[in-house]
């Protein structure tokens, strides 16, 4: 089968046995996603690579005793979300979350001239507001939403990766919802 | 902030996909892990693989561990058991000290000493040693023969006197006649051979072509008279012409 279509689950059994290009497809799979949601969930990039690694490495040691009990994607961020407790308890009040760089935030709208102008204008200004509005978010409502943005998961994974009932996971993300959209004036 | 039937609606909503607000995230910046970060995880992952297959073609790879754990256990108590165990009677090379018909004599008081702390093993220690030395030193004394080891040939001289019809049926047969069943009794054990009467004896054993046996005497008298001049009282009793054995040519008896 090819590497591209077969489950992630497949991938990481194969990787246990010994098959290191089925951990480099995994790995290519979620490297994006996972970093994206570490660094947004820890405000600070430097951080986020650790904890990205520290995750990485766990999965990597636990490659002889994965067990197919859930899908992989809800496994992975279940460590993340481990690694991201940990971390929130130990950390000493630190200053500001980095602002990020406007061109950076925006290089992707910059990377598509062909919008209308005007709608660009509004895309910019929510896009910008959405950085704040996201770290203004408590961390709970934030993860849930930034869990379900980046690895596409539903409720009940979301619940079972962050160990919580389903409904505390959906009241999370219907609050984190709400709370965006009412910063972003994109109210339905 | 909206009621909660307006939340649920916009949960709904962004959970079927296309809403502005997933839009607006994803038009946000998407960082990703440095190239260095994506090395650092990948050799990892390749090390931990190449360890894992060194180790499982190891011959101490872990799937060697517990059958050799359970030799070695094995080994270790056949050693314990054998080791403990005491060891069986042996049926040595010492029947007659040991049979029925030496009765109460002496020497089957000496087999039975033997064979009774041969059965309490060694535990004994080296104490009861020295008792049993003595103890065999008085059992010999009292046949009269000087205490060498009891070899079949020192057996067969137990007896001062010798019995040359015995003797003679054994070369004939080929079969030494055990000891045992010829007891020697307290009135031969006390009666006591003149030096001179042995020699003659041997001197007579020798007439009649009994060397084996003759030689055998001559060691037992030497044990017992070492100064008495056996030879040369030896080549007085027997003629010049039966002092060389058969096949050895001309050469003096010792």
């Amino acid at each position: 089968m090819d590497g591209h279509t077969e489950p992630d689950e497949t991938l990481m059994l194969r990787y246990g046995q010994g098959d290191v290009g089925a951990f480099e497809t995994l790995y290519a799979r979620h490297r994006g996603p996972l970093f994206r949601y570490l660094r947004r969930q820890c405000g600070r990039r430097d951080v986020a690579e650790e904890l990205f690694q520290d995750v990485w490495m766990g999965i990597i040691n636990a490659r002889e005793r994965y067990d197919v009990r859930a899908r992989f994607t809800t496994y992975l961020y279940r460590i993340a979300h481990n690694r991201v407790i940990d971390h929130v308890r130990r950390r000493t009040p630190e200053p500001a979350v980095d602002q990020q760089d406007p061109n950076v935030i925006l290089d992707r709208l910059s990377a598509n001239p062909g919008d209308d102008p005007e709608r660009r204008a509004e895309a910019t200004q929510q896009t910008e507001r959405l950085v704040p509005l996201l770290e203004a978010l408590p961390d709970e409502q934030r993860e849930a939403f930034l869990i379900r943005e980046e690895a596409g998961m539903g409720i009940a994974e979301i619940a079972e990766a962050t160990g919580v009932g389903p409904e505390t996971a959906k009241s999370r993300l219907r609050y984190a919802v709400a709370k965006l959209r009412q910063g972003l004036g994109t109210e339905p | 902030m909206s009621d909660p039937d307006t939340q649920d609606r916009g949960l709904e909503d962004y959970l079927a996909g296309g809403s502005a607000l997933s839009g607006a995230y994803r038009r946000l910046a998407r960082e990703e892990p440095e190239e260095r970060l994506d090395q650092t995880v990948l050799s990892a992952a390749r090390h931990h693989v190449e360890v894992q297959r060194e180790v499982a073609h190891s011959p101490f790879s872990r799937k060697w561990v517990v059958p050799a754990s359970l030799a070695a256990v094995l080994v270790l108590c056949v050693s314990v058991v054998l080791l403990m165990t005491p060891p069986a009677p042996e049926l040595d090379d010492e029947p007659t000290l040991l049979a029925p018909a030496a009765g109460g004599g002496p020497e089957a008081a000496h087999g039975r000493d033997h064979a009774e702390r041969r059965r309490q093993g060694t535990t004994a220690g080296s104490a009861p040693l020295p008792r049993q030395a003595e103890r065999t030193a008085k059992s010999l004394d009292t046949t009269g023969i000087a205490p060498p080891a009891a070899t079949p040939e020192r057996r067969r001289s137990l007896a001062p006197s010798p019995a040359p019809k015995k003797e003679a049926g054994e070369k004939a047969t080929g079969h030494a006649a055990p000891v045992a069943n010829a007891p020697v009794s307290e009135s031969e054990e006390s009666q006591e051979l003149t030096p001179e009467a042995w020699l003659a004896q041997i001197a007579e054993l020798r007439r009649e072509g009994l060397y084996h046996a003759a030689e055998a005497q001559l060691a037992a008298f030497r044990d017992r008279y070492p100064d008495f001049p056996a030879e040369a009282f030896l080549r007085g009793l027997v003629p010049a012409a039966s002092q060389a054995r058969p096949g050895q040519g001309a050469e003096p008896l010792p």
